[in-house]
C-alpha cells in the first residue's frame, strides 16, 4: 500500500501532474502562508511529508493512506469552518485539479535532495562549544620576551601567523589605571601611582602580581563584579507592572547584590555559586541561611502583571543565556530555528519553574541567631502587626467560608473551562471569582493522575459523550460501585446512583451539595467543640479534606487571596491597603531584619506539556522536566529529586558541561580587555561568531574548571599576561591588517561606564562614601555619595542618566551594554547639578592639597587628582591664561577636566 | 540583517552606532572611511521612501470607534435591548445595546461620516483614511500599548519609534530623533512605550512633558544654571584644546573624536531645542488656528519638531489612559474637544508647509469600545451605565498624509461594531505599512539580537496597498 503512493515507482507513473498542475498552484495560492518561511497554524505545504504531519490546530491535510479523504480538500472548496485561499476561493477547475491528484493518490515527488547541509543535529555534534574543552597544548612562538605566561603564547602565535608583532608595554600610569578601574572600578590614588611606577621600573612582573593580588583583597573589587553579574542577572529593586494592589517594590533586592559582592570578594567557586543562585533552599546545612538570598538570581525579574508563564520566560532566559549561553527562550513557541532546542527542552525547563512558588512571607537571613521579626522597637512592631492581623481575622475566614458554601456554582463554572483574556479585578458580592474557578481547575487537574476516592467519578463521568450521558453515566456510576478495590468515596458513589444524571451539570450539582452540605455540618460541629481537626466518618473526612485539606484550593494565604481577588471588592481594597501600609511602613524604618527573595519547591509539582505555538490553552505532548538535551544525554536525564533545581544546577556547574566554563571564561575576558573571545557573550550556538583564539579559549576554560573554578585566578592569569601590558595606542600597519584588534596586537581603549565614571568623581571630589553593603538608595537623592552599585533601580522608571550612558534596561538578562555617543551625555556632564557640585569639591580639595598655594600649585594638585599626573607646559599655560581670564575660576577648570577624554577613557 | 556589536568585520553602521549619533553623526566623521557629506545618510533603505517623518497620536485609553468613526444605526434600532448577537468577551461583564449618544454627518467631498465631536478633524477627512476594521489581540490596556508601540504585547521589543530612527537615522542632530510628547505625566506602560531595549540607547525615545513651556523642563540638563553662554563657551574650547593634544598623542580613534563632537553637538543643542520647543515665537493666526488646550499646543509643538527633521515624533494624549471611559462615554466629547482643533490644525498646517505628503500621521487608541453598555462593578465604575468596555475585536484608527490616500474608509466592523469583518487590519499591519512608506520591507528591516534576527512586526504584517497613493 505505502508504496503505491510514497514509492519511487508510481511517483515516476505521473510526477508531471503534480509539477505542471498542483505545484505551481501551491505556489500561488498556498505557500506564501504555508511555505518554508511562514507556516500560519503549523501547516507547511511544500512537501508531502509536511502536507501528511499537517498543521497544529486543523491536523493533516489530507490522510497518508485515503489521500481523497482530505481537510485541505473540504477547506478549498469552502466545506469547512475555515475557507482558504482567505481572500478568494479558488476557481473550480482549479479545485478539480485538487480532486483528482488527491483521488490518485497525491503523488508528490520528493524534492532532489538539496544542497541545503547538514541538520542542525549534526552540525551541533561538530560545533566548537558542543563538547567540553580539553586541554590544548601551549604553542611555541618566537616571541621570548613577552611570554609571561600561556595567555601570551596564545595571543602571540596568532599575530605572528598574520604577519603582526605586540604593542609596546603601555606606561606604567596607564597600566596601574587600567588595572584599577578593571578590577574595583575605581581611580588608583596619587601616591600607589607614584608606588607602582617604582616597582614597575625595577621589577615589571612582580609589581603587576603585587599589583594585582592588592587589588583582588580589596572589598571594592567585590562590588565591581557584582555590578557585572547584576546586568546578567537584570538586577531592580522593582517588579515593573504588578496586579493591583500588588507591591511594586523588592524590598530586600539588595540582600542578593550584597551576595554577589561578597561572594566575589570570598572567591565563592563558580560552580557553587551558580548552585546557590539556583537551588540555595535545597543546600543548606545547618541554621546559617545567609545564602537564601543567591535566590534573588531567579525572582527578581519583572512580574508581568502576575502573567506566571512570562515570569516563568524570563527565568529561563536568565539561567539560560546568562549561565550556558544559549537561547532556549525561542524554543517558548517552536523549536529553535538554529541551535537544537526543541520545545521540549523550553517545557522541560518549564516544568522546573512551574514547580515552585514563592512564599508570601519572606524567610529572614541569619548566620544561626534566632531570627527577630524587628529590629527596632519591638513594642511598635507588635501594635501594627496586630491591626494588621485583626483585618485578616475579620476578612480571610469569613471569605473562604463564603467560597465553600458556593461550590456547586464553582464547579458548574469549571466546566466552562479556562477564560482567555482573564484579568482579575475586585468582584461584587456574590460575583463568580474567575481566578478561583482556575484553583478548581487546577486542584481537579491534580487528582487526575491517582484514582482520587473523591473525584475519580468526576473524571470518568467527564469523559463520557454528551449525547450518550444520561445513558452511560448510570453504567460508569454501577461499574464504580463494583470495584471495591479501588475505595472510592461510598457517599459519593451512592448519592450519584441516586441521582437522575443528564449531563455534566447534573454531576456538578451533586459534587456541590455534597460538598456545600459537608461544610454546613462541618461548621456546625466546630461552633460546639472547637478543638475537632475531623469527622470521625472517614468518608465524610475525605469529603471534608476537599474543602480544608492542604492541597485544597482554600489552602490560600491571605495575600494570595488579595492577589485573586477574592474577598469582596470592598474587603479586598481594605486589606490589601492594610498590606501595602505595613510593608511600606516596615521598609520606612530602616529596621526590617535583611530577609531574601526565594522560591521554594511546591509540594504538587508541575509535569510539564508542550504548549503548542506558547499558547497554554493548547497543550502538546508531555514532557519530563530536564535540562537542555544539548548538554548530552547524561547531563539531561529526567530530574527526580523535587523540582529538579539542585539537578539543573550540577548539570550546569558539571566540568563536562561544554558550555558554562567558556561562557564564564569569555565574560570574564571581555571585561577586561573590552572585547570577547567569542563576540556573543550570551550566545554560544551555531549562530554564534566564531572565537577569536578557540584553543586559548578552551586552554582557560579547561583549567578554570578543572582547577577549582576560581574567578580571582582567572583575573590572576589574564593581568599578569603581556597582552594585558600592551600600550592602547594606533598603530596605522597593524590597523590595516586587523582594524578591529580581534589578534589582540594592541589593548583596546574603553570609555568608562557610568559606574566608573560617577565613582571616579566621588574619588576625585573626596566625597565617596566607601562603606559596603545594605540598603538601595535613590542615585538622585542629593546627599547620596555611595557607590553607584548601591543605587535604587526602578526597572518601570529608569534614571534617564543611566539610559543615556548605556546601562542596560533590567528588562531581561542584558549580554552587553551598548556603546553609544550622544549629546546628551554630554549635557549631562556639562550642565547636571551632579557634576557641578563634583567640580566644585574637586577644586576646593585641589586647594586644599595645594596648602592654599599660587595658581601653579592649584593647577599641579587638580591634574594630580583628576588624571593622576602633572600639567605639562602647554596644558599650564593654557590654564593660567584661562583662570586669568575674566569671570574665571578654579572649579570651571576642575569641570573641564572631569569632562576631559583623558579623565573619561581607559587608555 | 545589522549585527550592532557582534559583527567581526565593523561595519560602517555599527561604527556610527558605537561613535556617532546614530546616524546623524555620519557628516560629522571626517575620519570614517566612508563617510558621506549627506546628512540624511541613513541605512540604505528597500525603496524610496515616502514618508519621512511620523507623527503618532495615541489616543490613550481606548479611543470608541462607535462614538467617532464608525457610525452603526443598528445600535439606534436596539438601544437598551440584547443584541442579536451574543455579546463577544471582553474584560469586564457588558449588557444591552448602547446607540451613541453622538450624532455623525458626512464631511467632505468623499462623504465619509464623522460624529460631531471631530468636526475639525472632520474638516479635513479628504485627506484622511480611516480604517474601521483594526483589531488587536487582547481587551487589556498594558499589552494593547505594548502591541502598538512595540509590535509585541509582553516581552520586551525597541518601540517603533526607535526602530524607525534606527533605520533613518536623525535629519537633525542638534535634536533627538525620536521625541515623545505627553502633557501631564507618563501614559500607561510609562517609557517602556518608547524604549529602544535592545537597540542601542540613543534610539531611545525623549520624553517630554508639554505641559511645561521652560526648556529646561522640557529636556533634561538643557541649561546650565551657573555660567553664562560666554563662559560656558570658553570652557569648552578649552576642554577641546585638551581632547584634540590626547588624541594626536593616541592616533587614530573614532571614539574620542565622537566624544569631541558630541560636546559641540550638545552645545548647540542647548539653542536649538529652547528654540524648538518655544511656541511663542509662531505668531498669533497660528496659535488661533491650533487653539489653547493643552493637547492642541503640543500639536503645534509637534509640527516644529517635525519641521526642524525629528524623525519621528510621538504625541500622547495625556499621563495613565484618559479615553478610559467604562462609566460614561460622554466623557469622550470633552476629550475630543481638547485635541481636535489641533489636530485639524495640524493637518492644515503640515498641508500648507508642503510637509504633509512626507509626513505619515497616525492616530487612535490602543483598541475601541464595545456596542454595549459596561455592567457597574464596585468599586470600578461607581454604579453608573454610561460606559463602554474595552473592545479589542474591531476598532478605527486612521492615517493621513505620508503617501496615504485621503478620504477613503478601509473596512469595516460587522454591523453591530463588534468585530472587524471585512479587510481585518491588525496591529503588525499598520506597521508594516508605516515602514514601507519610509522605504523599508518590514520583513528585511531587521535587528540581530540574542541570536536572532528581530524585526517590529516579528513573523507577521501584511502591507496594506490599497490605503496608499
Amino acid at each position: 500500500m505505502l508504496l503505491a503512493f510514497g514509492g519511487n515507482a508510481t511517483a515516476q507513473d505521473n510526477p508531471d501532474f503534480f509539477e505542471k498542475k498542483i505545484r505551481p498552484l501551491l505556489v500561488k495560492h498556498c505557500l506564501a502562508c504555508h511555505g518554508s518561511k511562514k507556516q500560519e497554524s503549523g501547516l507547511r505545504l511544500d512537501t508531502r511529508k509536511s502536507a501528511i504531519k499537517g498543521g497544529e490546530v486543523y491536523g493533516p491535510a489530507f490522510s497518508e493512506k485515503s489521500p481523497s479523504d482530505s481537510k485541505l480538500l473540504a477547506v478549498i472548496r469552502h466545506e469547512d469552518d475555515i475557507t482558504m485561499p482567505p481572500n478568494k476561493k479558488l476557481s473550480a477547475s482549479d479545485i478539480a485539479l485538487f480532486e483528482q491528484w488527491l483521488q490518485q493518490g497525491a503523488i508528490w515527488p520528493d524534492p532532489v535532495e538539496q544542497a541545503s547541509g547538514p541538520s542542525i543535529a549534526e552540525r551541533w555534534k561538530t560545533h566548537w562549544a558542543a563538547s567540553p574543552p580539553n586541554k590544548p597544548r601551549v604553542p611555541a612562538t618566537s616571541q621570548k620576551e613577552e611570554i609571561h605566561n600561556p595567555i601570551d603564547a596564545f595571543v602571540m602565535a596568532r599575530l605572528e601567523a598574520a604577519g603582526l608583532t605586540p604593542s609596546e608595554p603601555a606606561s606604567p600610569l596607564a597600566i596601574i589605571k587600567r588595572t584599577y578601574y578593571t578590577l574595583i572600578g575605581l581611580p588608583p590614588p596619587i601616591e600607589q601611582i607614584r608606588k607602582f611606577e617604582n616597582e614597575y621600573v625595577s621589577d615589571p612582573k612582580q609589581a603587576m602580581v603585587t599589583l594585582v593580588d592588592s587589588l583582588l583583597a580589596s572589598e571594592h573589587y567585590g562590588e565591581r563584579w557584582a555590578r557585572h553579574w547584576m546586568d546578567i542577572a537584570r538586577y531592580a529593586d522593582t517588579k515593573g507592572y504588578v496586579r493591583l494592589n500588588e507591591q511594586t517594590n523588592f524590598y530586600h533586592a539588595w540582600t542578593y547584590r550584597d551576595y554577589l559582592i561578597n561572594a566575589f570578594n570570598n572567591d565563592k567557586p563558580y560552580d557553587e555559586f551558580i548552585r546557590e543562585q539556583l537551588a540555595a533552599d535545597l543546600m543548606l546545612d545547618g541554621p546559617d541561611n545567609r545564602s537564601l538570598a543567591a535566590l534573588g538570581f531567579l525572582t527578581l525579574g519583572r512580574r508581568f502583571t502576575g502573567n506566571q508563564h512570562d515570569i516563568i520566560d524570563d527565568r529561563i532566559d536568565v539561567v539560560t543565556r546568562g549561565l550556558l549561553g544559549i537561547t532556549v527562550t525561542c524554543a517558548r513557541c517552536h523549536d529553535h530555528k538554529f541551535d537544537p532546542i526543541p520545545t521540549s527542552d523550553y517545557y522541560a525547563l518549564y516544568g522546573m519553574f512551574a514547580s515552585t512558588s514563592e512564599p508570601s512571607d519572606l524567610p529572614q537571613l541569619t548566620s544561626g541567631d534566632k531570627p527577630k521579626p524587628f529590629l527596632g522597637d519591638l513594642a511598635e512592631y507588635d501594635q501594627k502587626r496586630s491591626e494588621l492581623d485583626k483585618q485578616i481575622v475579620e476578612y480571610i475566614p469569613a471569605t473562604l467560608d463564603m467560597l465553600r458554601g458556593d461550590t456547586t456554582r464553582y464547579l458548574q463554572a469549571v466546566l466552562r473551562g479556562r477564560k482567555e483574556f482573564l484579568v482579575p479585578l475586585p468582584a461584587a458580592k456574590g460575583e463568580l471569582r474567575q481566578t478561583f474557578v482556575e484553583r478548581w481547575i487546577e486542584y481537579l487537574e491534580g487528582t487526575q493522575s491517582n484514582d482520587h476516592a473523591v473525584f475519580l467519578p468526576w473524571h470518568l463521568l467527564r469523559e463520557l459523550p454528551s449525547d450518550q450521558f444520561e445513558q452511560r453515566s448510570k453504567q460508569t456510576v454501577r461499574q464504580l460501585s463494583a470495584k471495591r478495590r479501588l475505595k472510592l468515596n461510598p457517599i459519593v458513589l451512592d448519592t450519584l446512583s441516586k441521582s437522575s444524571l443528564t449531563s455534566m451539570n447534573d454531576v456538578a450539582i451533586v459534587y456541590g451539595k455534597l460538598l456545600e452540605d459537608i461544610h454546613s455540618q462541618w461548621q456546625a460541629l466546630v461552633q460546639d467543640n472547637v478543638a475537632l481537626t475531623a469527622f470521625e466518618s472517614e468518608p465524610k473526612e475525605s469529603l471534608r479534606q476537599v474543602l480544608y485539606g492542604d492541597d485544597s484550593p482554600f489552602a490560600i494565604t491571605p495575600r494570595e487571596a488579595l492577589d485573586a481577588y477574592l474577598l469582596d471588592a470592598d474587603w479586598n481594597m481594605k486589606l490589601s491597603k492594610a498590606y501595602l501600609d505595613f510593608d511600606a511602613w516596615l521598609a520606612s524604618t530602616g529596621n526590617e531584619p535583611a530577609k531574601a527573595h526565594v522560591l521554594y519547591d511546591s509540594d504538587r509539582l508541575h509535569e510539564p506539556h508542550v504548549f503548542i505555538r506558547g499558547n497554554p490553552e493548547r497543550t502538546g505532548e508531555r514532557v519530563a522536566r530536564a535540562a537542555p538535551s544539548l548538554l548530552g544525554k547524561s547531563l539531561s536525564e529526567p530530574f527526580t529529586q523535587g523540582s529538579g533545581r539542585l539537578e539543573l544546577a550540577e548539570a550546569i556547574a558539571h566540568p563536562d558541561n561544554p558550555l558554562t566554563a567558556r561562557v564564564l571564561v569569555n565574560r570574564i575576558w571581555t571585561h577586561h580587555f573590552g572585547q570577547g573571545l567569542v563576540d556573543t557573550t550570551s550566545n554560544f550556538g551555531l549562530r554564534a561568531s566564531a572565537p577569536s583564539h578557540p584553543e586559548l579559549l578552551d586552554y582557560l576554560a579547561f583549567r578554570f574548571s578543572h582547577e577549582g573554578w576560581s574567578i580571582k585566578t582567572l583575573h590572576r592569569w589574564l593581568l599578569t599576561s603581556s597582552v594585558w601590558q600592551q600600550s592602547s595606542n594606533d598603530r596605522p600597519d597593524a590597523r590595516q591588517v586587523d582594524p578591529e584588534n580581534r589578534l589582540l596586537w594592541r589593548t583596546n581603549r574603553r570609555r568608562v561606564d557610568f559606574e566608573t565614571y560617577r565613582d571616579s568623581l566621588l574619588v576625585t571630589s573626596g566625597l565617596l562614601n566607601r562603606s559596603i553593603g545594605g540598603r538601595s538608595i535613590p542615585l538622585d537623592q542629593s546627599d547620596n555619595v555611595r557607590r553607584t552599585v548601591y543605587g535604587f533601580i526602578n526597572r518601570t522608571s529608569l534614571p534617564p542618566v543611566l539610559l543615556l550612558f548605556g546601562f542596560p534596561t533590567p528588562d531581561a538578562h542584558s549580554d552587553g551594554r551598548a556603546k553609544t555617543t550622544v549629546p546628551q551625555q554630554s549635557l549631562y556632564m556639562m550642565n547636571s547639578k551632579f557634576l557641578l557640585d563634583q567640580a566644585k569639591a574637586v577644586s576646593d580639595r585641589a586647594t586644599r592639597i595645594s596648602g592654599e598655594g599660587n595658581s601653579e600649585d592649584i593647577a599641579h594638585a587638580l591634574f594630580q587628582i583628576t588624571l593622576g599626573r602633572n600639567p605639562t607646559e602647554t596644558e599650564l599655560a593654557q590654564v593660567l591664561e584661562f583662570i586669568d581670564s575674566e569671570d574665571s575660576a578654579w572649579h570651571y577648570v576642575a569641570h573641564t577636566l572631569i569632562q576631559s577624554n583623558e579623565f573619561c577613557f581607559i587608555d | 540583517m545589522i549585527s550592532h556589536k557582534y559583527n567581526p568585520i565593523l561595519s560602517r553602521r555599527q561604527m556610527l552606532a558605537s561613535c556617532g549619533v546614530g546616524m546623524g553623526m555620519v557628516g560629522l566623521q571626517p575620519l570614517l572611511a566612508e563617510s558621506t557629506s549627506s546628512s540624511y545618510s541613513s541605512k540604505q533603505p528597500h525603496h524610496k521612501p515616502v514618508a519621512k517623518h511620523v507623527i503618532h497620536i495615541f489616543l490613550n485609553g481606548g479611543l470608541s470607534h462607535i462614538d467617532t468613526f464608525d457610525p452603526k444605526p443598528l445600535l439606534d434600532k436596539y438601544n437598551g435591548k440584547p443584541l442579536p448577537i451574543e455579546n463577544l468577551e471582553t474584560e469586564r461583564a457588558t449588557g444591552n445595546a448602547y446607540a451613541s449618544p453622538f450624532k455623525f454627518r458626512k464631511h467632505g467631498e468623499s462623504g465619509i461620516e464623522v460624529s460631531e465631536i471631530f468636526p475639525h478633524t472632520a474638516a479635513n477627512i479628504d485627506d484622511i483614511c480611516v480604517i474601521r476594521s483594526a483589531y488587536a489581540d487582547v481587551p487589556n490596556h498594558e499589552p494593547s500599548f505594548l502591541l502598538w508601540n512595540c509590535g509585541e504585547a509582553r516581552l520586551p521589543r525597541p518601540s517603533m519609534g526607535s526602530w524607525v530612527t534606527y533605520g533613518l537615522g536623525t535629519e537633525n542632530q542638534n535634536l533627538p530623533g525620536f521625541v515623545a510628547l505627553c502633557p501631564q505625566g507618563l501614559p500607561t506602560q510609562g517609557v517602556e512605550n518608547w524604549r529602544s531595549s535592545f537597540l542601542p540607547g540613543a534610539f531611545q525615545g525623549v520624553h517630554v512633558d508639554t505641559q511645561f513651556s521652560e526648556v529646561e523642563k522640557l529636556i533634561e540638563n538643557i541649561k546650565n544654571g551657573q555660567f553664562d553662554d560666554r563662559s560656558q563657551r570658553k570652557q569648552l574650547d578649552l576642554l577641546a584644546a585638551f581632547n584634540r593634544r590626547h588624541l594626536e598623542q593616541r592616533g587614530f580613534d573614532p571614539a574620542l573624536e565622537a566624544q569631541i563632537q558630541s560636546f559641540e553637538l550638545a552645545y548647540r543643542m542647548q539653542t536649538e531645542a529652547a528654540e524648538a520647543f518655544n511656541l511663542s515665537d509662531e505668531p498669533q493666526y497660528i496659535h488661533d488656528m491650533y487653539g489653547d488646550t493643552v493637547q492642541s499646543k503640543t500639536m503645534l509643538t509637534a509640527r516644529r519638531l517635525v519641521e526642524r527633521g525629528v524623525r519621528f515624533v510621538q504625541v500622547w494624549y495625556s499621563g495613565g489612559q484618559p479615553w478610559d471611559n467604562h462609566d460614561n462615554i460622554n466623557i469622550h466629547a470633552t476629550l475630543a474637544k481638547n485635541i481636535d482643533q489641533g489636530i485639524g490644525a495640524l493637518i492644515r498646517d503640515l498641508k500648507q508647509r508642503g510637509l504633509l505628503e512626507e509626513t505619515l500621521i497616525l492616530c487612535g487608541g490602543e483598541f475601541g469600545r464595545t456596542p454595549t453598555v459596561e455592567l457597574p462593578r464596585p468599586v470600578l465604575n461607581a454604579g453608573k451605565q454610561l460606559g463602554r468596555d474595552h473592545n479589542h475585536y474591531g476598532f478605527s484608527v486612521w492615517m493621513a498624509g505620508g503617501g496615504i490616500k485621503g478620504g477613503t474608509v478601509y473596512g469595516s466592523t460587522d454591523e453591530t461594531g463588534w468585530k472587524a469583518e471585512e479587510n481585518p487590519v491588525h496591529v503588525h499591519d499598520i506597521h508594516a505599512t508605516m515602514l514601507h512608506q519610509l522605504g523599508f520591507n518590514h520583513e528585511r528591516f531587521t535587528y540581530r539580537h540574542a541570536g536572532r534576527d528581530f524585526r517590529l512586526t516579528d513573523v507577521h504584517g501584511h502591507v496594506i496597498h490599497d490605503i496608499l497613493n
